[in-house]
């Protein structure tokens, strides 16, 4: 198990530093130029060049990108902010904590309403509620998420005045971006939970658990969920890398100080190493989370559990084994 | 005495593309302490009848639409569900046909066949597991072994597990539904005869569906043979097998190839079932019988009784014209 976590961190690297590459590389080719933002539109020439000349603007792609990869790699160090001058890393880890709650909080919404609606939708398969929840979860699944947060800002902050339009600073503030991140995540998670416990519940081990004569919710709860959550936490996983992204637009919607709208200023005001530090860090963030959706699996499935064990203890064999002949 | 009495039960499956009447007014009588097999080609309503006594049947699209199946003297048909559970597992027990699929992949053997004594004999968690524990070594399983999960065992091991599921309770009943058919040739005869054992010594009585007629002959005491939803001959070992009166049950026993007897080519039964959503008028098995005349065609038949305890569903036999033959 512990080997088999290993080899997946260290797969990370290969892939984050394929992220650092194509982010670095539509960078170093996309037309704004940080130092107009830096000086200002009156600068002269001069002023421009010692400017560009200091942040190392004029070295070539190989020498800028293998002095930010060796700076990463050995330093974590992920460059400076070419405007306020703080270091990029401090700059992330100040507005990351906001975005992640903001996240998670609408995650662990969608997920346990999701699941719950799921489990009801299946179980009472074409039901009026079946029928609604069906229903809801197309419209939901269709709206694109800024659209959803206009719309919950327009009511629910204009109109009635009964919630904060911005900021992110108590748990009021919280519930229109929440919902807005959530919605799109609840119709998706409702909608696979239903199709896998359909499935599930047709499976004849819930024959035999009915057989035995369990009640239904023990049926339910004992026997089927917990095969049938396996794919939905698979979803459940990606949507949280979708939703990272998302960040960028709802934080944008409701003016919130995550790492999205940090990344657009960033973007508006060709702040490269801003831009590139916040994609490193959210492709970070969701390289870890398959993961540890990954690892879940094992705790829900002991056949998986079985093969990650499997390959760890063959591997050990075949070490084994190659280190005796080499002594030998 | 009676412990099971099936009575003209009818259970349909209806869907999009038609009504399939699976199980056609099925009667069926079990004793207590006795083995009766049930046998027929596949898709004859054998397993559809086995779910129906526990009320499994899977809804939508089954739907039991007549009988009565009385169960030590109670109509299992009127009982409310909690009732029914209380029945399912304690009482009547029911061993599936395929032990790959029948046991929970994310839970423990020993835990599932706790589950079933936890449900219903009324102890603490720890003495189920002690218990299920016992019923491991009784079906022949190592006690270790019980904290391991089903697919770290093999499919005749399965079985036994499933085995051990259904006796747990030591039920009055126990339903075995094809409990060899997906297993090795060479398990087979270990699980039959662990089954037919476990039944006498705990004194159970037992339905073993099963289209093996070798089976039937080695387990049961009493034999039904069903074909398209109606069972076509009922009579002990010695009725059915030596004074074979149904067209169809003799096209069975045609078809089975004999070791001693040279035989060219087996005689199977011409023709196919037929399609429990169209069946044919008349009896059921008039198209593919050797024997059926223009009555056949129109005349259902009905139950006759040839001998003492020996019934079958058949015109010639209601006329008498069966001797002779």
């Amino acid at each position: 198990m512990i080997r088999y976590i290993l080899k997946r961190i260290l797969m990370l690297i290969p892939v984050l530093f394929l992220v650092l590459f194509i982010v670095f590389t539509i960078n170093y080719f996309s037309p704004g130029d940080p130092v107009s933002s830096i000086v200002g539109a009156e600068a002269t020439m001069e002023q421009r060049a010692r400017v560009r000349e200091s942040l190392g603007l004029n070295d070539s792609f190989i020498v800028r990108f293998g002095r930010y990869v060796l700076n990463v790699a050995t330093k974590l160090d992920l460059g400076t902010d070419y405007i306020t001058k703080r270091p990029v890393r401090d700059e992330i880890f100040e507005r990351l904590p906001t975005t992640l709650s903001l996240t998670f909080l609408a995650i662990a919404l969608a997920s346990v309403v999701g699941i719950t609606l799921g489990i009801i939708s299946a179980r009472f398969q074409y039901s009026i509620f079946d029928y609604m929840s069906t229903l809801f979860s197309l419209i939901a699944s269709s709206m694109p998420a800024f659209w959803i947060g206009l719309m919950l800002l327009m009511v629910f902050a204009l109109k009635f005045r009964m919630l904060p339009s911005s900021g992110f600073n108590s748990p009021r503030h919280w519930i229109l971006p929440v919902a807005t991140i959530a919605f799109n995540v609840l119709a998706i998670v409702t909608r696979n939970t239903r199709s896998s416990m359909l499935e599930v519940i047709r499976q004849d081990y819930i024959t035999t658990a009915r057989a035995k004569g369990l009640g239904e919710v023990k049926v339910i709860a004992q026997h089927a969920l917990k095969n049938a959550l396996i794919p939905v936490f698979t979803v459940i996983g990606v949507q949280i890398g979708r939703t990272l992204g998302n960040a960028v637009v709802v934080e944008t919607v409701f003016s919130i100080p995550g790492l999205g709208s940090l990344m657009v200023t960033a973007v508006k005001m060709s702040n490269f190493e801003v831009v590139q530090g916040c994609i490193i860090i959210i492709a970070l963030s969701f390289c870890v989370i398959n993961l540890i959706v990954d690892l879940l699996y094992a705790f829900l499935d002991p056949r998986i559990k079985g093969q990650y064990m499997k390959a760890g203890k063959r591997t050990i064999a075949k070490a084994a084994k190659s280190g005796g002949s080499a002594n030998g | 005495m009676k412990l099971l009495e099936i009575r003209g039960l009818e259970i349909h499956y209806v869907t999009d593309d038609g009504i399939f009447k699976a199980v056609n007014g099925v009667d069926l009588v079990i004793e207590e302490g006795e083995a009766v097999g049930l046998v027929g080609e596949t898709g004859a309503g054998k397993t559809t009848t086995a779910l129906g006594i526990l009320r499994l049947v899977p809804s939508p699209p089954g739907k039991i639409v007549g009988g009565e199946i009385f169960f030590a003297g109670e109509n299992l048909l009127k009982k409310s569900m909690k009732a029914m559970r209380k029945i399912r597992g304690a009482e009547i027990s029911m061993i599936f046909q395929d032990p790959m699929t029948a046991l929970n992949p994310t839970i423990r053997v020993g835990e599932q066949i706790a589950e079933v004594i936890k449900q219903h004999m009324n102890c603490s968690k720890t003495e189920a597991l002690s218990r299920a524990i016992d019923m491991l070594s009784t079906v022949g399983i190592q006690p270790e072994r019980a904290m391991e999960y089903p697919h770290q065992f093999s499919g005749g091991m399965k079985q036994r597990v499933v085995i051990a599921i259904a006796l747990a309770c030591q039920p009055k009943l126990l339903i075995a539904d094809e409990p060899t058919t997906a297993l090795d040739v060479t398990i087979q005869a270990q699980v039959l005869d662990m089954i037919h054992d476990l039944q006498q010594k705990l004194h159970t009585s037992m339905l073993l569906i099963t289209h093996d007629l070798g089976v039937v002959a080695e387990t049961c005491d009493k034999v039904a043979i069903m074909y398209a939803g109606e069972i076509m001959e009922y009579g002990t070992l010695d009725q059915v097998y030596n004074d074979t009166k149904h067209p169809y049950t003799k096209g069975l026993f045609a078809s089975i190839p004999s070791l001693d007897k040279k035989a060219g080519r087996l005689q199977p039964i011409q023709g196919m079932m037929p399609n429990p959503s169209d069946l044919p008028s008349g009896c059921v098995f008039h198209p593919r019988c050797p024997r059926a005349s223009e009555i056949c065609k129109v005349k259902a038949a009905s139950m006759s009784e040839v001998s003492g305890g020996h019934f079958v569903r058949c015109i010639l036999c209601e006329n008498g014209d069966m001797e002779g033959k």
